[in-house]
Order: structure tokens, then C-alpha cells, then sequence
């Protein structure tokens, strides 16, 4: 009885690691071109954050994560689509953290994201713009639109009773 | 509004857009401009000229030099630059020291955020595929749910697995609004006593 029990726990624990997944994540910035002294460490954190729920085993049933670097080169957006398609259609990557200037972002999402059904999420495009792209949902950003600081500064000023402003 | 003057940065005298600017009148004056350029002459011409009394000031004009420069003459004045005092940041430098990069780097923070709100809401979904989890990335991020900052991702796993449900902060304090977008993090200032001094995290 013991030696049935071990010998399914066993089976259960190699089917356990046989279903597990490696996920592929892609990492889609500039890591030529005028932001590339910044990408260094925004990928190395975004790896970080992959290495960490690899390393739990709670994700998935086990499942390890893998990031697949990608240049966007932050200003060609020819060269970003062209990056981010072979990440999608090639290593089958199950989404994206990016793209990092939003020009190339949103070459990526309509271009790549959208059509192949792709979830991105770029931690630095703060263009307006993305707010009311059309995305299927698929998008996402963890960095503030460039508008928001605008309506912060209106609710300030409105909460201290000042009713007219100059500006320049 | 009551005028909204665009000013040339670089310029030795400011006290036509000034002038402009006190006809228009207002009970204050906004300062959209950097410090170290144009924004100081206006200051300059404004204060000379007493044109204005209380200033605004975005992230453009909230540096040293703003103190150094006018200090108690803008006393009472405020001001937001993007900034957080969220715990989450401080885990990340430290992970960040003992993995060889700066966490506090701009966009790193984000970057991770990005990276962990993917994993959590494939986990939320129980898929990694697209389809499945692009639903969950608001609910994972936002709350109700147990907050979980950098280095505490094994943590929201398993809370998800267990069908509970999480606020993600991470480093970058990050709330998610909109059709998805980082509401930012913004500390608000006010001058006191010709000092920048934090009046609050918003």
C-alpha cells in the first residue's frame, strides 16, 4: 500500500511537471537608438519580476516564464513591428511587456498586438493618444498618459477655492 | 483661465508676456515652463513687477533652483511632480541592488509592474493565453483585494489560486484607470518658509 501510494505520488508529480508550461514573454524596447542607456535596467526588472514566479512554482501548476529581448529601437516603427511579429508568430510568445516610446507602441499594437491577439503592456508610452486607441482590450500601460499630470494640477488648484488662473 | 501665453524659453526679458499676463489677471499664475529657462524670467518679471502673488508650478519649475532662486517669494505656492512614497519602490531598489541594476532607473519600477500584472492575470485566468487573461489585468491590478508589492509575487499567486483576490501596487504604486492606463502617482508641494515641502501623495 505504501509502495502504491509513493509510486503514484511520483506519477503524479512527473505528470505535474510534464503539464507545466514555459511561458515566453516578450521584452520589446529600445535597447538601440536614444533611450538605450534606460532599457538596460527596465528590462533587467522586468526579468527580475519573471525570474521571481519561475523560481515560486505557483504560477500555472509550475509553469516558468521566460524572457525573449526585442528591439524597438524607441523612434523606427518598422523596425519595432517587424521585432514584436517574430516575437509573436515565431517564438509564440503569450504577450508583451512594451513597447517603451509610444510612436512604436502604437505601430505594435495596431500592427501586431491587435491582429494576432496579443496582450501588451508598456511600462513608458505616456502619449494621450494610447488612451483612446482602439486595442480589442489587449492594451495596457503602467505609466500615466501625459494628460494626467494636467488633470492632478486642476483638482489642486480647484480644492484650494481658486476660480481663475493665468497660464504660460 | 483667463489667458493661457506660451513662452519662448532663453530670453533676456520677460516682462511683455508678463505684462499680458497681469492684464489678463487671475488669482494665480500657472508656471507650465522649466526652472533653469524660460520659467525663471517669467518668475522674475512677475515678481519684480508684483504682477502675480501665488504660482503654480508643474514638474517643470520643482528642482533646488526654484528655492534658490525665489524662496520666500513664492511662500504658499504649490505645485505636483510626478513621485511616490510607496513601500514598493524601496523593495524594488533593494531587489534591484541585489540583482546588479538601479531600481529606482525611470520606467524600471513600471517595467517589473508590467512584467508581474501579466503573470498574475494569466494566473487570475488559470491561461496564458491572451484571450483568456486580458480580462483580468484590471482585476488584478486594482482593488478590492490583498496589496502585493515587489518581491511578494509568489504571495499573489497563490492568493489567486485560492480564488482570493489582490490590489497589485508593485513599484510603481499602480492604479490601474481608463481603459487601462496608470493613474501616476503625483506629490504635492507647497513652498513654506522658502522651503518645497511635501504636502501630500496623490
Amino acid at each position: 500500500m505504501k509502495k502504491l501510494l509513493l509510486a503514484t505520488t511520483a506519477s503524479a508529480l512527473i505528470a505535474g511537471a510534464a503539464s507545466a508550461e514555459d511561458i515566453k514573454l516578450g521584452i520589446v524596447f529600445g535597447f538601440t537608438g536614444p533611450i538605450e542607456s534606460l532599457t538596460q535596467p527596465m528590462a533587467q526588472a522586468a526579468e527580475l519580476a519573471m525570474k521571481e514566479v519561475s523560481d515560486s512554482g505557483a504560477l500555472l501548476g509550475g509553469a516558468t516564464v521566460t524572457g525573449l529581448r526585442g528591439d524597438s529601437t524607441c523612434i523606427d516603427s518598422a523596425a519595432a513591428v517587424a521585432t514584436t511579429e517574430r516575437l509573436v508568430t515565431s517564438d509564440k510568445v503569450s504577450g508583451i511587456v512594451g513597447g517603451d516610446c509610444s510612436g512604436v507602441t502604437g505601430a505594435m499594437l495596431q500592427n501586431v498586438a491587435r491582429p494576432n491577439g496579443i496582450v501588451m503592456i508598456s511600462p513608458s508610452a505616456t502619449s494621450p493618444a494610447l488612451s483612446t486607441a482602439e486595442d480589442d482590450g489587449l492594451f495596457f500601460r503602467t505609466s500615466p498618459s501625459d494628460a494626467r499630470q494636467g488633470q492632478v494640477m486642476t483638482e489642486i488648484i480647484m480644492e484650494r477655492g481658486v476660480q481663475s488662473v493665468a497660464v504660460t | 483661465m483667463t489667458i493661457n501665453l506660451a513662452h519662448e524659453d532663453g530670453k533676456a526679458d520677460y516682462s511683455a508676456e508678463v505684462g499680458a499676463l497681469a492684464a489678463a489677471g487671475g488669482e494665480l499664475l500657472v508656471v507650465a515652463g522649466y526652472v533653469d529657462q524660460g520659467g525663471d524670467g517669467i518668475m522674475r518679471a512677475s515678481i519684480d513687477t508684483g504682477a502675480f502673488d501665488l504660482y503654480h508650478f508643474p514638474d517643470g519649475m520643482i528642482s533646488v533652483y526654484l528655492e534658490e532662486n525665489f524662496g520666500n517669494d513664492v511662500n504658499g505656492s504649490q505645485g505636483q511632480h510626478p513621485g511616490t512614497d510607496s513601500p514598493g519602490l524601496t523593495s524594488l531598489v533593494s531587489m534591484g541592488e541585489a540583482n546588479g541594476f538601479d531600481g529606482s532607473s525611470p520606467f524600471a519600477p513600471e517595467s517589473y509592474d508590467a512584467a508581474a500584472l501579466i503573470m498574475l492575470a494569466m494566473q487570475s485566468a488559470g491561461s496564458s493565453s491572451s484571450a483568456d487573461y486580458a480580462s483580468k489585468v484590471m482585476e488584478v491590478a486594482n482593488a478590492p483585494g490583498v496589496q502585493i508589492f515587489p518581491g511578494e509575487l509568489a504571495k499573489g499567486l497563490k492568493i489567486l489560486a485560492d480564488g482570493g483576490d489582490i490590489d497589485y501596487v508593485g513599484g510603481s504604486a499602480v492604479e490601474l484607470i481608463g481603459l487601462g492606463e496608470s493613474a501616476g502617482a503625483y506629490r504635492q508641494i507647497e513652498i513654506k518658509d522658502g522651503k518645497i515641502t511635501t504636502m501630500q501623495y496623490r
